[in-house]
């Protein structure tokens, strides 16, 4: 795998891996992600995540020179031994779509011209793949929405998008686990907790996981 | 053992608990948080020879006043915003002792936006994800203080008032700079117009008041870059960051931010500058200079290692004595730089000198 080294800031470094979105790609960055945090101590950093197409590492240049973090990291990658190993996990979530919990789907209906329960079909039909999980803790990025359904963000974004909200967006599709501001269409909602702080791993879904949602 | 130390007893601005911060869970979208100033919350815990990730209270804006519960030591640093023990002014970059009935008050802040209250040995509070540090719209942490709430501290057993007084004999140049701060060139630095990377480096930046411990909104001239468009596949920041949206205003992401965004990245303030930047209140003016990261981690490890080692002092200032007057014996305390704590009987005492 080829990479280019960039800083972001004095303690943070990123490993980019492509300039496209590529799943396959991501899927290695989860994994090698996966593996560093695992292996935490070993490298004496502070922190590491995956994003579409790069491994970001926070660390303290006090604790451990840039070079060497730079080196040791680059050594990681060119041996890592890639297992596949997360990406066969399948994740279903339960969605009410439409009415008071979807109040978008109407409008989206009309600006695609497909009909509701034509759009819920395609929606709840598909493999999603989660590609990174940030704009707030455990919502997921997810790749792999049906292009019929793509529809262009809301002009003004909503103030409030109650919690466990679905939408869409362009090509995305995605969870609020929190309520919070977005300009996304929102189409669903689900009950299921999406995260829960006093887990050690606090995000029930988690980068590299396939995810299908499923019409109740 | 738990011990209440304090009890809020007005409506504050915006006051927290922070501490270095929630390290290792970006991967599920979790924001850094953590005290903004690390300089000042560092040096609070090392005046009281706490671990260095005791938690602290965050003052922002100013306007806090606590009664003192249960006596201790704390140690106030950050922002000046004239903090007084039952009316008389205190030092600040100081320990201070304080008993039972104190009472602490703190000014709306007019010079800086942060102080911080430091308790010897730390906050007692449940840890959330490896931190004590408040997210208040994502509810992490601690909470944002309010009227009534109470905060506690540990106390070790047979631990009494200190009577030596550790101090910093100067204090961070950050509040008395001219207000420039340095940054490293960002991963879309080189998407920038010649005439953006010239205005940053000659033009004078405002802080509007569009600004929380999640990030700041910058008034200047508009930056531009080449393609005119500024978005980016969305891609890792850090606290910082500045990035710049298609409105062509620079946005600085604090320590509340996420960890990821969708627009180009263009500079980073290093750390240093990043904990004197986090100090400005709307309003203030700053310059911008380009600096390389072998530049900002040089900074970074003077400051931390030669700065802090050089400026801590001790001193014992601490002056106990029982005197007998008309055949009662009254116990005085004095303490203080200045002297200006003075206790009878365990009770304050107003002076004015």
């Amino acid at each position: 795998m080829n990479f280019k080294f960039i800083d972001i800031s004095d303690t943070t470094i990123s490993f980019n891996f492509s300039k496209k979105i590529d799943q396959n790609i991501n899927s290695k960055i989860i994994e090698i992600s996966s593996f560093i945090n695992k292996n935490f101590e070993n490298l004496n950093i502070k922190a590491c995540f995956p994003t579409y197409n790069s491994l970001i590492i926070d660390y303290d240049p006090l604790k451990i020179e840039r070079l060497i973090l730079k080196l040791k990291i680059t050594e990681l990658i060119k041996n890592f031994e890639f297992k596949n190993s997360h990406l066969e996990e399948l994740f279903q979530i339960d969605v009410s779509y439409g009415g008071n919990n979807g109040e978008d789907l109407n409008e989206v209906s009309k600006i695609i011209n497909i009909s509701e329960k034509e759009i819920v079909k395609i929606h709840s039909s598909t493999i999603y793949h989660v590609f990174m999980i940030g704009f707030s803790p455990g919502f997921p990025y997810l790749g792999g929405l049906d292009k019929r359904l793509i529809c262009p963000r809301l002009k003004s974004p909503r103030q409030e998008v109650p919690a466990g909200s679905v939408g869409i967006a362009d090509r995305q599709t995605g969870i609020y686990p929190f309520k919070s501001s977005g300009g996304w269409r929102l189409i669903g909602k689900t009950d299921e907790k999406l995260f829960d702080y006093n887990l050690n791993s606090p995000s029930i879904i988690k980068p590299g996981m396939k995810l299908k949602f499923n019409e109740v | 053992m738990k011990y209440e130390v304090f009890k809020i007893t007005n409506q504050p601005t915006f006051s927290s608990i922070q501490d270095e911060g929630r390290n290792s869970f970006e991967q599920f979208g979790v924001p850094n948080s953590g005290s903004g100033d690390k300089l000042s919350y560092r040096i609070g815990n090392l005046l009281l020879e706490n671990n260095s990730n005791s938690a602290s209270i965050e003052i922002l804006y100013g306007n806090i006043h606590l009664e003192c519960l249960n006596s201790t030591q704390i140690c106030i640093t950050g922002a000046d915003m004239n903090p007084k023990l039952n009316g008389i002014p205190v030092k600040m970059w100081s320990i201070l002792n304080i008993l039972k009935g104190d009472k602490l008050k703190f000014e709306t802040s007019i010079k800086g936006l942060r102080s911080y209250i430091s308790l010897k040995n730390g906050i007692d509070l449940d840890v959330t994800l490896n931190s004590k540090s408040t997210h208040s719209i994502f509810d992490l942490g601690g909470k944002k203080l309010n009227i009534g709430d109470i905060v506690n501290s540990f106390r070790k057993k047979n631990e009494n008032n200190i009577e030596n007084i550790n101090f910093l004999k100067k204090i961070p140049n950050h509040f008395e700079g001219d207000n420039i701060f340095f940054a490293t060139k960002g991963p879309e630095y080189d998407l920038l117009t010649d005439e953006s990377k010239e205005i940053i480096i000659t033009q004078k930046f405002k802080l509007s008041n569009r600004m929380s411990r999640t990030g700041a909104l910058i008034q200047g001239s508009k930056l531009e870059v080449i393609n005119g468009n500024s978005d980016i596949i969305s891609d890792g920041v850090s606290k910082g960051t500045i990035q710049l949206p298609k409105d062509g205003n620079m946005y600085v992401l604090l320590e509340d931010s996420q960890r990821i965004g969708g627009y180009a990245r263009i500079l980073n303030l290093d750390s240093i500058s990043l904990w004197a930047f986090s100090q400005l209140i709307p309003g203030d003016e700053f310059k911008i200079e380009i600096i390389s990261i072998e530049d900002s981690q040089r900074k970074l490890k003077d400051i931390t290692e030669i700065f802090l080692e050089n400026n801590i002092s001790t001193k014992n200032i601490y002056i106990e004595k029982n005197i007998t007057v008309e055949g009662d014996v009254i116990n005085v305390k004095i303490f203080g730089e200045s002297k200006e704590h003075i206790y009878i009987n365990n009770v304050p005492i107003k002076i004015d000198f």
